[in-house]
């Protein structure tokens, strides 16, 4: 009789234990398939969306830039000023100063405008310009915004192309929000 | 390994039990009490055990025959059939027991009521003895009852049956719902006549009955019944069919037509008659979740695959858009961060007025001094703030300030009215000052070196140059 008590209860033990092995493997089944679901949902879903940006970096890759990521060191910017100023075929002793302002916000934009001004003295009008195009530099946002010249005391003599000029160098900078 | 039920057989004198081919075991009835009986059974149990595993919870009572009732009535209309008890109280009228005391089980036909019944009394230290040892009565019901029920396929309709077993004969009116009438046939045979021609004068228009097993003498008997026609057919003995009953009912989810589990002596598992359907059930459930286990893996298997393939299209999707650079591992991050540095280079969302280049306001105004032919002028200061100019020039004559306004405004540069002041050297001052309204396509316009150069040499050097000439006329007069 003992015998036959533990033989049953071992059924009943070994029942409920097999049934739970079998919830076990449908609940472990069931979250393995949700997750995969889920896993391929996002994955359909990012590239969609990838796809998307790429198309539209690709467009954006066609406008013009304006703006640099980077804001330009003062160092930096002086060196770009006297390479500017030797390819326009200025004499050093011409630059009266070279002044960087701080940079300032936008608006409500992720935009900062930083403005250099440049005042040299006396220069021609072709190296006024030839200066201003190799200042200006799209990719690193950089634009001549403002340009100020005065013709210089007339001396008399042959040269009369000489201006007193003040450059306003203005460099937008973005700040990318990640 | 099938179930096999074990039989617990009353008989006229002894208790048989037997569990398939094992050899019976017979207990006097008169010397063996419940406790007894039911350790009989445990012991007859573990020997069976090796052939035919635990059937502790497969045994088969079966009341002996007379000590079973059986009444059938029509239906009162009052009587509520679902309500047990009152079926029980109205059985009371029909048999000689006590609603209280009886365990009855119901048939209930179109036109009548069946009731089969036991003294719940007699067997309920039985069932104790038993559930004490925990056995457990599958099914509780007459075996000359579960041999008819498993005989009757092999009956061929037959609608009057006369069983005789151990010279004790039963005779029973069968109809599709099963028994509707059922006589003990009792010694000596002068009564068991009466009973056959009462019998036969309650159910008159069943003309052919089937006599199983009996002895000559009850076949003669037979034979004087008037109208009636025997059929003697040989079978074999009660308790073979009632065993088969008995396994069948542990192996299936077959019914037997009455159970006598009823109340106190119901037994412990009030759903044991359904063990069989509960077990489909549970094998189904069980099936059905591994199935659908195997199911939902193949799934999450197939979409970790689409997932991988999404995962390298992404990687080529990356690869061809920045040809070169290392496969980040978050590619969409990496992509969605240089589309927003794109965006902010290239004022992307439009959120920013570029910064308008003087460069090309500059060009613009050059171009319109340099338009056709160039007046003598001299400029004395050119602004360019933020995209508005000023621009200061003196000319010869009024008229050439006119025409550079209007060719000022030729090139897409609004000035506004003009307004002109004249010095004392008869020399005439403009100031323009406006704004780019309108673009021109700059591959029209001359080069702005080209522009310059003209501007220098038919411009503001033509003036200069005059006025450098008349300072040298002015000078030898001066000298005169």
């Amino acid at each position: 009789m003992k015998a036959a008590n533990r033989s049953h209860r071992s059924q009943i033990l070994l029942g409920v234990l097999f049934a739970f092995c079998l919830v076990g493997i449908n609940v472990w089944a069931v979250s393995k398939m949700l997750a995969s679901q889920r896993a391929l949902d996002e994955a359909s879903r990012t590239l969609n969306k990838s796809q998307q940006l790429v198309a539209e970096i690709e467009r954006l890759r066609n406008r013009p830039r304006i703006a640099s990521l980077e804001q330009e060191t003062t160092t930096g910017m002086t060196d770009r000023v006297e390479l500017a100023m030797q390819e326009a075929g200025i004499p050093s002793s011409s630059k009266l100063s070279s002044t960087p302002l701080e940079a300032i916000q936008k608006g409500t934009t992720q935009y900062k405008e930083r403005l250099t001004e440049i005042k040299l003295d006396p220069v021609s009008m072709q190296q006024v310009v030839r200066f201003c195009l190799e200042l200006e530099d799209p990719l690193e946002g950089l634009t001549v915004r403002d340009l100020e010249m005065r013709a210089s005391k007339f001396t008399g003599d042959s040269q009369i192309d000489l201006w007193d000029v003040t450059v306003t160098l203005s460099q937008l900078i973005y700040s990318v929000s990640l | 390994m099938k179930a096999v039920a074990c039989l617990v057989r009353q008989t006229a004198n002894a208790w048989v039990v037997s569990l398939g081919e094992l050899q019976p075991l017979v207990l006097n009835a008169a010397e063996t009490k419940p406790a007894g009986l039911a350790q009989s059974v445990v012991d007859y149990l573990e020997t069976a055990r090796p052939k035919y595993g635990s059937c502790t919870s497969n045994i088969v009572l079966c009341p002996e025959s007379r000590a079973t009732l059986f009444a059938t009535s029509p239906i009162p209309k009052a009587l509520k059939t679902k309500d047990r008890q009152q079926l029980k109280f109205h059985a009371e009228s029909l048999l000689p027991l006590d609603a209280e005391e009886m365990a009855a089980d119901f048939v209930l036909t179109a036109k009548d009521l069946r009731i089969m019944a036991i003294d719940r009394a007699e067997w309920q230290p039985i069932i104790d003895a038993f559930a004490a040892r925990d056995l457990h009565f599958r099914w509780i019901a007459p075996a000359s009852v579960l041999a008819l029920q498993e005989a009757k396929k092999s009956l061929d309709g037959a609608r009057v049956v006369l069983w005789e077993e151990d010279g004790q004969g039963e005779l029973w009116q069968l109809d599709a719902a099963g028994i509707a009438s059922w006589t003990h046939l009792s010694s000596p045979l002068d009564d068991q006549f009466s009973a056959m021609r009462l019998f036969a004068a309650r159910s008159s228009d069943i003309r052919t009955w089937t006599a199983i097993n009996c002895s000559l003498p009850t076949l003669e008997q037979l034979g004087q019944l008037k109208g009636i026609e025997v059929r003697a057919i040989e079978l074999n003995s009660q308790s073979t069919y009632a065993s088969a009953a008995a396994n069948r009912l542990c192996q299936s989810p077959f019914e037997a037509w009455f159970d006598l589990r009823d109340g106190s002596i119901a037994g412990d598992d009030r759903y044991r008659a359904l063990s069989g359907w509960i077990r489909a059930t549970v094998a189904a459930v069980a099936v059905l979740l591994l199935v659908s286990s195997a199911a939902f893996w193949w799934k999450s298997i197939q979409a970790t695959s689409q997932t991988a393939s999404i995962q390298a299209a992404h990687e080529e999707l990356f690869q061809n858009t920045f040809p070169g650079d290392r496969i980040p591992v978050l590619i969409s991050k990496t992509i969605a961060n240089e589309h927003q540095k794109l965006q902010g280079e290239t004022n992307g969302k439009g959120e920013l007025e570029p910064v308008p280049s003087a460069l090309e306001l500059l060009h613009a105004t050059l171009s319109a001094l340099a338009t056709g032919e160039v007046a003598p002028f001299r400029a004395t200061t050119l602004s360019i703030q933020n995209g508005l100019l000023d621009l200061d020039l003196t000319f010869e004559s009024e008229k050439d300030a006119r025409v550079i306004a209007n060719r000022l405004k030729e090139v897409g540069i609004d000035t506004g009215p003009l307004g002109t002041t004249q010095d004392k050297d008869g020399k005439w001052n403009a100031v323009f000052k406006g704004k780019m309204v309108s673009k021109r396509n700059p591959a029209v316009q001359p080069g702005l070196s080209r522009t310059i150069d003209r501007l220098i040499t038919q411009g503001w050097n033509a003036i200069a140059k005059r006025e450098m000439n008349a300072a040298d006329r002015r000078q030898p007069e001066q000298a005169r």
